[in-house]
């Protein structure tokens, strides 16, 4: 009787022990440095969509303002995905048609709602932002390693704030249906946060 | 006095234990108890008699296992891995003779001194040992690609005076992985059997996962998007198909695997222009369908 349970009991305790020496316990940085690279891919594409539509109009340069530094965002997550050998998601592709088409269908309702459209985007961005910062500063502190990310996350941050209040400047709430519009996108983003965050 | 006869033998036998499961490794622990100190006097035969003894006596002796010394059997965690690993290096040994089985780890662990008893460390038994073997090949292979990487690196080396072509990494670690399984390959087939079993499965995925994922990033992949996962995908079947011909194959020094090799990497090849090839059409296709759009639109 007692011996069978021996035996499943060590067995329990020897499983534990069983973690291999190949994989790299830092899930949490992989996580955020994934979802931020799919997060600027898709604003990237958005604001590609918009261009698409709206680059010949008034609002065009300052359209082209906002795209330029979203691809510097882009181009600085690729080479940090690449450096800490992070896999990205597997979504990639949905969220590269779906950012397109978001920022083209919002600028063919015209430039309020395209404005509105980055009103909505970049408040969730920025806020997610904010989130991993304290996520990293509370659990592990500034460490050389995190230094870098740390600044970039922040740095980009901003640069999400500059472009909410440009939205906010070029008359984003006067967007037909804007409170509809904006919990709509927001949602969305969401969504495609906590979905890029896991797989 | 009873008592104190009782806790003497309980005592005595759980260090008898003790002794059988982790005798003769490096680094042991500093145990609590007494009990080591008065048992280094015992002789090795006892060491036979553990398996009699564990069954004797076994309710006190649960109970003080599983009682007050349960802080140092946990404690040890570190110090368990370190003994699963040695037991498992030497099993490989006795693989040629007994194959991927729990007949090889018991053996493994009586030629370090221990109790075939220690075979109950292993709860996926001949799993174990397969998983444990493709890890420490992923590993060696990682310190491969490391010091081929940093002789690239240095230019007073004159050993590589071109930098090589992601081609000839990639093919080279595979070649380099594959003649790790040459001094096993009679039971490797056996091997590969055990690593499609559900309970080790997804461990076996995730060596494989680890050791793409390696020989890519030493090629100098730097791909963020679907390319990703196709070029991984990609050179895991390459690997696999090469492992299967290479269990069937007879030639010496196995001169047709690498030749095989050699025939499929020329999809990995291709694999690495199509990425710019297809950038180049699609912006094309783009700055063609574009271009008039915002003219009509507005």
């Amino acid at each position: 009787m007692a011996a069978p349970a021996v035996r499943i009991c060590r067995r329990c305790i020897c499983s534990q022990a069983s973690k291999t020496r190949a994989t790299r316990p830092r899930s949490r940085i992989d996580r955020i440095v994934r979802v931020d690279h799919a997060g600027e891919l898709g604003a990237d594409r958005i604001y590609a969509g918009q261009m698409a539509i709206l680059g010949r109009t008034s609002i065009g340069p300052t359209i082209q303002h906002m795209w330029d530094q979203e691809k510097e965002h882009l181009q600085k997550f690729e080479q940090i995905i690449a450096e800490r050998r992070v896999r990205p998601t597997v979504l990639v592709p949905l969220w590269n048609i779906a950012g397109y088409v978001l920022g083209a269908g919002t600028a063919l309702l015209g430039k309020e709602a395209a404005m509105a459209c980055t009103v909505a985007v970049e408040e969730v961005i920025s806020e997610h932002y904010d989130n991993q910062l304290r996520e990293l500063l509370s659990s592990e502190g500034v460490t050389d390693e995190n230094k870098e990310l740390l600044d970039t996350i922040q740095k980009f941050r901003n640069e999400e704030l500059e472009h909410l209040h440009i939205g906010e400047e070029n008359d984003a709430e006067k967007a037909p249906m804007y409170k509809t519009l904006s919990t709509a996108i927001q949602t969305g983003c969401k969504a495609a946060i906590w979905l890029s965050e896991r797989i | 006095m009873a008592a104190v006869c009782i806790r003497m033998v309980l005592q005595r036998q759980l260090g008898l234990v003790r002794r059988g499961l982790f005798a003769g490794v490096s680094n042991r622990p500093q145990w609590s108890s007494r009990s080591f100190s008065e048992e280094k006097g015992t002789s090795d035969h006892d060491i036979n008699e553990e398996s009699s003894s564990s069954t004797e006596g076994q309710e006190g002796e649960d109970e003080s296992r599983f009682g007050d010394d349960d802080t140092t059997f946990f404690d040890t965690e570190e110090h368990e891995a370190d003994t699963r690993r040695s037991i498992l290096n030497a099993a490989l040994e006795h693989v040629p003779e007994f194959g991927w089985s729990s007949e090889a780890i018991e053996a493994g662990a009586q030629t370090m001194g221990l109790s075939a008893m220690a075979e109950g460390m292993f709860p996926r038994g001949a799993g174990d040992l397969v998983l444990h073997f493709s890890e420490d090949c992923n590993i060696k292979l990682a310190d491969y690609l490391v010091s081929q990487s940093r002789l690239e690196k240095d230019p007073d080396e004159s050993a590589s005076p071109v930098r090589k072509s992601s081609r000839m990494i990639i093919c080279d670690a595979v070649e380099v992985r594959l003649k790790m399984l040459i001094p096993y390959i009679d039971q490797w087939p056996q091997a590969m059997g055990l690593m499609l079993l559900p309970q080790n499965a997804p461990e076996a995925t995730k060596n494989v996962a680890y050791m793409v994922d390696e020989i890519w990033y030493h090629a100098g992949d730097t791909s963020t998007d679907i390319n990703w996962y196709t070029k991984r995908g990609v050179l895991a079947g390459l690997y696999g198909s090469t492992e299967l011909y290479m269990v069937s194959d007879r030639s010496p020094e196995f001169e047709a695997t690498w030749s095989f090799l050699d025939r499929r990497m020329s999809d990995i090849g291709l694999l690495i222009s199509a990425k710019t090839t297809l950038r180049r059409l699609v912006q094309m296709l783009v700055s063609y369908y574009l271009q008039p759009l915002p003219q009509c639109a507005i």
